[in-house]
């Protein structure tokens, strides 16, 4: 309780002194950067993973870089909000964000008409990766996805399916109905507005089928019956479940498919570009953050990941779930 | 289905730690006090006491942050008593008796009923978590939308014309109520209603809307009053009519036991749960009451019945997360997260090897349930003065503190403006004598049934016979229909009796 | 006249407020119905809006017929009424000041001017109370809830 009373009379401090700083010349050098406490902005409610890897690695960071390091929650509209209030912040690398970048920004650009761009935002790590998972209850009679696909290819109003409206997800399914000529149209999608009720859904079998991100099915892993990870590579979570590439590859079609969650550190590109060495000092303390043995441990306790790809993989990572969820855009919208 | 030898390792683990005691006391205030704040939510109570909990040990950590979701549990029927102010979603039924019980002047007797229901419902629910934790998960998980759907129809049919002058005004006033819940983007990603505004997408913020509504309403029109109660005689604060008023629900143990019962089973489901349990419950009581016109006039059955469903969900959510891992809500979300924090995963696998731990869960909770009686007890006779301030001095307060806790639940000025639209929409509504009341219901109903209707009909791929699939939906259905019957010819009888009489 | 006691004195201010919330309603259905014709966005919508439509007609129609005893007393004073405005334009104003000229300002003018139309006095009261409310506000606020707010002087 204490903690929180300096926590937000610093981050008004901050704020006060932000307001202060534009006025300063641009191209300011980073000589003494940071000089004040660095502010975790989440576009999420409090409790969500965003939220809980922003906390605990905010005294990671915070032992790095030599400022103290304060999580603030900007929730709402799909992450617009937060999104927006990042942007209009001053590019003096005092706020950064921890976000599900993909697939959240490029969705909200494409479904709830936000007025920046893919590449307004720069990825300095995203270290979490979910991956859509097809799975059924335990009780269900599905044994495998080829019994899902010749279901569906028979009948596609034989199996209901549930998965969250304009997500990775959706798009994952429709690719994976269009490969097989399945007629997506005639599937009874059943919506659901979030991962959570999505997978209580699958798991108390109220749908026959469920796409939901395979991380949170792991606290309930014995009640379902996974049958197909959208990826190319073997998931460690899910070493014996079959992978889309073998899938596609048995099946003739080429494997298509979006990563459901990249999740981590976010900044934006404008600010990459006015304060290039203010950036470098924030990028190498996150990765000492980040690959600090006792943080890997901690964050390892609480299932929050830890890996380092770096800011060029991130971002190559999420332009190009941006580029396939452009493409697929009509997917997306509703109407 | 109790496991003796890890129930008696249970008691040894609570007996020898003293570390597990001492943070309930603090928990139950802490939980108490963020309840009674509208707009600061159970969740982020727990959320902002996560951290402290991380250097405790395992059980102290889990025991303290359930005494404050038990003292959150309740607390938010603290405002709803004194000034009509929800302090959560699920204590919206709690102001409909609970304000004219204070307005008589029977505050003292509505806090004492509140918190004795509500201390009993949490009991009651916890002991039917531990004899019932698997089976009760297990029907939880299986609710789908055809269930929650006839419950919510349930809920919308009991009290969707509560408190009207008349039918027509009461369909308006719930009708206007669904459609504000329908605002903003539907489980299907439509988007409509919305006016350009970012953050009406995510529909009308309820809260706000509804403390808007309830309260901030009621306030404008007592601008020319002085008092809340009256009578100067009334305004006493008397732990003699507090305990008056617990005795009172011992009084009424099929209210109660109907709440508590309610309030498991429906409470339980993730979500929405323990509002419409609180809506359900007040819904059932006043329809089987042998004077149903005597609610929402200050009957104190009708607080009784609130609280005992929606303090009773807290068991309810505890069952899916320690049986399942599926956090129900914010709060249990919370629960998990700690849980992660000292490296204990939740769901099937620690109910089998930790039973112990979980039966000391369980049974700490038994001891803050009776804890909270006294601590309560003490936080009430506290909350009372406010009936003695002058109007003058609480209207702008309570203004002010409605306004900062709609802020408080995103953060956005997006809440505030809600109050304020909502705050005169509700004091024009009940200057024309329309039922502010069915609005809450409509509004809190509404999306729930939109949600659940949309799903059904996903599920069934436009096929009306589909819902022959679900003999439970259908179940409550007729039994719906059925007490309705039975309801509508005991109201004829009385009618005709009458009109025989004169 | 042959109306006895009652005199037909239809609601104005009833059915222009009346009419107001289905304007809106009928606004929210169309706009609605322009996203999409799909039952997936109008399960509900639509019966639900309808429903309230025609329930305008019956109250409309209540309000232009409605009767009254000749000797009902008034509502309340003009005065009575003028005060509750004033609070609702003073609370209108709060809300739109709270980002505008801070938290603690709009919150601290707020309760001023409330005291005063409350019928407050008493110049120690109204000098003392606002400030003091404001600074517990602020101050416990700030502990209790992980958002920030702007604030001009606190």
């Amino acid at each position: 309780m204490t903690s929180i009373g300096p926590m937000i009379t610093r981050r008004r401090a901050l704020l006060a002194a932000g307001a202060g700083l534009t006025l300063v010349a641009p191209g300011v050098r980073a000589q003494g950067f940071p000089d004040r406490p660095i502010t975790l902005l989440v576009p999420f409610a409090t409790g969500g993973y965003n939220d809980r890897l922003a906390r605990a690695m905010a005294p990671f960071v915070q032992k790095h870089v030599g400022q103290p390091v304060t999580v603030v929650n900007r929730p709402g509209g799909g992450t617009v909000l937060g999104n927006t209030f990042f942007l209009q912040q001053p590019d003096d690398g005092y706020m950064l964000m921890v976000h599900s970048a993909g697939p959240y920004i490029p969705v909200s650009i494409l479904t709830r008409n936000a007025r920046y761009k893919a590449d307004d935002f720069w990825m300095i790590n995203l270290p979490s990766r979910d991956l859509t998972l097809m799975a059924c209850a335990t009780d269900k009679p599905i044994r495998s996805v080829d019994e899902v696909v010749a279901s569906l290819k028979r009948d596609p109003r034989s199996l209901s399916v549930g998965l969250q409206p304009a997500s990775a997800d959706l798009i994952n399914f429709a690719l994976f109905c269009q490969a097989h000529g399945i007629d997506r149209s005639r599937v009874r999608v059943v919506t659901y507005d979030g991962g959570g009720p999505a997978r209580n859904a699958t798991a108390g079998g109220v749908v026959d089928v469920g796409l939901v991100g395979g991380e949170g099915f792991l606290p309930i892993k014995d009640r379902i019956r996974p049958l197909l990870m959208f990826t190319d590579e073997k998931n460690s979570d899910y070493p014996d479940v079959p992978i889309l590439s073998d899938h596609a590859k048995a099946a003739g079609f080429e494997a298509a498919f979006v990563e459901g969650s990249q999740r981590g550190f976010v900044t934006s590109k404008r600010f990459v570009e006015a304060a290039p060495d203010r950036y470098r000092i924030l990028l190498q303390a996150i990765e000492r953050a980040t690959k600090d043995p006792e943080c890997v441990s901690t964050l390892g306790g609480q299932q929050l990941s830890t890996t380092w790809y770096g800011p060029e993989a991130s971002n190559r990572a999420y332009l190009a779930t941006a580029a396939l969820m452009e493409r697929y855009a009509s997917l997306l919208r509703a109407s | 289905m109790i496991d003796t030898v890890a129930f008696g390792a249970a008691v040894a683990m609570l007996a020898g730690s003293l570390d597990a005691w001492i943070w309930v006391i603090p928990g139950l205030l802490i939980g108490l006090v963020f309840g009674a704040l509208p707009g600061i939510s159970v969740s982020m109570a727990m959320a902002l006491v996560l951290p402290a909990t991380l250097y405790m040990e395992f059980l102290p950590a889990i025991i303290f942050l359930t005494s404050v979701y038990t003292g959150a549990g309740f607390g938010g029927s603290i405002p709803a008593v004194l000034i009509n102010i929800p302090g959560t979603s699920s204590a919206v039924a709690t102001t409909f008796d609970g304000y004219p019980m204070a307005w008589q002047g029977k505050h003292n007797e509505a806090l004492g009923a509140a918190l004795f229901a509500s201390c009993i419902g949490v009991l009651l629910s916890y002991v039917i978590l531990l004899v019932l934790v698997q089976p009760m998960a297990e029907v939880v998980l299986r609710i789908g939308p055809y269930e929650m759907a006839a419950i919510g129809i349930w809920g919308m049919v009991l009290l969707g014309s509560i408190g009207a002058s008349s039918v027509a005004k009461g369909l308006f006033a719930a009708g206007l109520g669904v459609l504000f819940g329908m605002v903003g983007m539907n489980t299907a990603g439509y988007m409509r209603g919305d006016m350009g505004i970012t953050w009406l997408l995510d529909g009308i913020p309820t809260i706000p809307a509804m403390v808007g509504l309830l309260a901030a309403s009621q306030l404008f029109a007592l601008v020319n009053a002085k008092f809340i109660v009256e009578a100067e005689s009334e305004r006493s604060i008397s732990l003699r009519r507090i305990l008056a008023g617990g005795m009172l629900v011992l009084k009424n143990p099929v209210t109660l036991l109907r709440g508590s019962a309610i309030g498991v089973f429906v409470g339980a489901v993730p979500g929405i749960g323990s509002s419409i349990a609180n809506l359900l419950s007040y819904g059932e009581t006043r329809r089987n009451a042998r004077d149903p016109e005597s609610f929402g006039k200050g009957d104190v059955r009708g607080v009784i019945a609130a609280e005992s469903a929606n303090s009773s969900s807290e068991g309810g959510s505890m069952a899916t997360m320690l049986a399942l891992g599926i956090p129900g809500g914010g709060a249990t979300a919370i629960l998990l997260a700690a849980f992660a924090m000292h490296n204990v995963i939740g769901g099937p696998r620690f109910m089998e090897e930790s039973r112990d731990v979980v039966y000391a869960i369980i049974l700490s909770n038994f001891a803050q349930a009776a804890i909270l009686v006294v601590v309560g007890t003490l936080f009430v006779y506290g909350a009372s003065t406010i009936v003695r301030l002058p109007l003058r001095y609480l209207i702008p307060c309570v203004l002010v503190m409605s306004a900062m806790g709609a802020f408080a639940i995103e953060g956005s000025i997006a809440g505030p403006i809600t109050l304020f639209v909502f705050a005169v929409l509700g004091w024009l509504l009940s200057r024309y004598g329309f039922p502010v009341a069915a609005v809450v219901v409509g509004l809190l109903l509404g999306r729930l049934i939109e949600t659940e209707l949309l799903r059904a009909w996903q599920l069934a791929g436009g096929d009306v016979w589909y819902v022959l699939n679900y003999p439970w939906a259908l179940g409550i259905l007729g039994l719906m229909v059925v007490s309705l019957a039975l309801s509508v010819r005991r109201d004829l009888r009385k009618r005709r009796a009458r009109v025989a009489r004169a | 006249m042959s109306q006895g006691e009652t005199r037909r004195q239809p609601a104005w201010a009833e059915l222009a407020f009346v009419t107001a919330l289905a304007a809106g309603v009928l606004a929210f259905l169309v706009e609605a119905r322009g996203v999409s014709l799909d039952p997936q966005n109008l399960l509900l919508l639509q019966p639900t809006a309808w429903l309230v439509l025609g329930l305008w007609a019956v109250l409309a129609i209540g309000c232009l017929t409605r009767r009254r005893p000749a000797d009902a007393p008034p509502r309340e004073s003009t005065a009575d009424l003028l005060r509750i405005l004033a609070m609702v334009a003073a609370f209108g104003l709060f809300t739109a000041g709270l980002e505008q000229v801070g938290y603690d300002i709009a919150i601290c003018a707020f309760v001023l001017v409330a005291l005063l139309i409350g019928g407050e006095r008493h110049w120690a009261a109204l000098l003392l109370f606002p400030p003091l409310f404001t600074l517990a506000v602020i101050e416990g606020f700030r502990l209790l809830i992980p958002y920030p707010f702007p604030t001009t002087l606190l």
